[in-house]
């Protein structure tokens, strides 16, 4: 399970995200865009780096991000050229945004931290055995001022240094962004910063959640539904992922986020737990119908993987769409007035899901959500309580195992199931598919599942206690 | 010693909920010592205190981690 650590990063992120909200509402936002880095970096010292010049440059570009725009199509304008362009920007008609990228790489923020080099720490005591040395097949190892130095031009990145030393003195130097990455898909471009293979990712989030200079970030949605909120006469509609629990603290419940948003503008609010009912029917009945291993379709990272990576098993993904999707196709069908969907989750593969599906309109993180209710000035603690509609397996969905129980309550009979529980897991869990005879795979990309997707705010432990005590309160 | 947290939407993004779980820990070191209270908000986040804001005895702390919580809490208790 995520071990969830609150950041100065996540607070940067909020601190310009409210900036911008609260710019938008004033009516600023066009022609104030532009003084924002000066404005939340005042200098003249660097607050995180050594240059105040280069903060500034790094926040530039994640306000275009915040935006909603490519990195790579905007990253030469200036954020007075972008001014210009607001409302089309706002209104979805842009050229510089691409629907099919959430996570984008900020070059100006990487650090190109080394990978794949050893290096000798203090803890080196320059002893008798040398064994570091006379392990090396290339001899890169000197001895220089009472310590051993690697000379990384012989070094071949073999290890055998590392492991002779009885010191654990040798350190693998590691980037946190690749080795997050499960899937290989973290690469250097020719300067050395990390670059994302868009052909091989899958969203699942993890460098966004690793990386200490705040260097990989998402693109937002949250003017855009502010802006949706003012100007656009649909009727705007919210669906809350299960993973909701807990996420605003103890004061706050579902209920009475639920009353909240309904205050800030959305007509109607809808447990998303309401479409994981409707989901695990459909795949229970698709189970019982199939002679064949079937894979949940709920988490939009791990069908990417499948696609991707085990593609032989493309045909044994759930033909039902995800509980987002679904409930949104489902209210498209049933109300007659056109509607604005806005989903708020703690995901950030949902928005590739949607890039194919095309079923809800924005989506949200919780975070996202926090700030429109701190933009609208609206505390939820204080809104009225509404009752919950979806049962507790579907909320239940938002965590490690729950989709799986969900579609077993609806089979009578025991049917044999496995659960891939976070994707560094998925090519065991696909050796051990290949071998068995299972007829559910659970899958879920982030391990413990969505209530630690990248996107929460709660630590995952107190989400799922939160969770396990719904079981008493709904059905 | 009454320590009241803010735990209203302005104070929950900037991390007040790392100071619940910290405090938890020091609660069990001074054999609860310390009364915990969650706030919704002093309405004092909108530019005059930098948030989260925590209550300590009646005094206001601005821009609180958990090391800061932890320091004041001990300066305050002594050792025992």
């Amino acid at each position: 399970m995520r071990n969830f650590v609150f950041n100065e990063i996540m607070k940067l992120k909020r601190q310009t995200l409210m900036e911008m909200t609260k710019l938008f509402e004033e009516d600023k936002l066009k022609e104030s865009l532009f003084l924002l880095p000066k404005k939340l970096l005042p200098g003249p010292e660097g607050t995180y780096r050594d240059s105040v010049y280069h903060e500034r440059e790094v926040l530039k570009q994640r306000i275009k991000l915040f935006l909603g725009l490519d990195y790579e199509k905007s990253r030469n304008l200036e954020l007075f050229q972008i001014s210009e362009h607001i409302d089309e920007i706002l209104s979805g008609k842009s050229e510089l945004i691409d629907k099919s990228k959430k996570l984008h790489i900020i070059k100006e923020g990487c650090d190109s931290c080394p990978s794949g080099r050893y290096y000798v720490t203090d803890l080196c005591r320059n002893c008798v055995a040398h064994s570091c040395m006379n392990s090396c097949p290339k001899d890169a190892i000197q001895f220089e001022e009472g310590r051993a130095k690697i000379d990384s031009d012989k070094c071949i990145s073999c290890g055998l240094c590392q492991q002779s030393c009885n010191y654990y003195a040798i350190m693998k130097l590691e980037r946190p962004c690749e080795v997050s990455c499960k899937i290989d898909a973290i690469e250097k471009d020719e300067i050395g910063a990390a670059t994302i293979n868009y052909e091989k990712c899958v969203t699942c989030g993890s460098c966004y959640i690793s990386c200490p200079f705040g260097a990989v970030e998402t693109t937002s949605s949250l003017i855009k539904v502010l802006y949706n909120l003012k100007k656009n006469s649909m009727k705007k509609v919210a669906l809350l992922a299960p993973s909701i629990v807990s996420q605003f603290g103890p004061k706050v419940s579902i209920g009475k986020i639920k009353s909240a948003l309904k205050k800030i503008g959305f007509e109607e609010v809808y447990e998303v737990a309401i479409g994981a009912d409707m989901v695990a029917k459909e795949e229970a009945d698709y189970i019982q119908n199939s002679d064949d291993l079937v894979t949940t379709s709920c988490c939009p990272a791990f069908v990417e993987y499948v696609r991707k990576y085990q593609s032989e098993y493309e045909k044994n993904i759930s033909p039902s769409l995800s509980p987002m999707s679904h409930l949104a196709n489902y209210l498209r069908k049933t109300e007659e007035q056109e509607l604005d969907i806005t989903f708020i989750g703690p995901c950030i593969a949902k928005e590739k899901e949607n890039f194919l599906f095309k079923q809800v309109d924005n989506i949200l993180t919780f975070e996202e959500i926090g700030i429109l209710f701190i933009t609208k000035n609206i505390e939820p603690s204080n809104c009225e309580e509404e009752d919950l509609e979806g049962s507790y397996d579907g909320w239940n969905f938002a965590s490690s195992g729950g989709v799986s129980n969900a579609v077993k309550n609806y089979i009578n009979a025991d049917i044999k199931d496995i659960k891939l529980n976070g994707l560094n897991q998925a090519k065991k869990i696909f050796d051990e598919v290949k071998e068995n005879n299972y007829k559910l795979l659970e899958g879920m990309a982030c391990e413990g599942g969505c209530i630690c997707g990248p996107g929460i705010m709660t630590n995952p432990r107190i989400a799922k206690r939160k969770l396990n005590n719904l079981k008493e309160k709904i059905k | 010693m009454k320590i009241e947290i803010c735990v209203g939407t302005t104070c929950h993004l900037m991390g007040s909920s790392t100071l619940i779980e910290s405090l938890e820990e020091l609660n069990e070191k001074y054999c609860e010592k310390i009364d915990i209270k969650y706030r919704t908000c002093f309405e004092l986040c909108h530019g005059q205190m930098k948030p989260p804001i925590v209550k300590i005895d009646n005094k206001f702390y601005e821009d609180i981690n958990p090391e800061r919580i932890k320091t004041i809490v001990k300066n305050k208790l002594g050792n025992g």
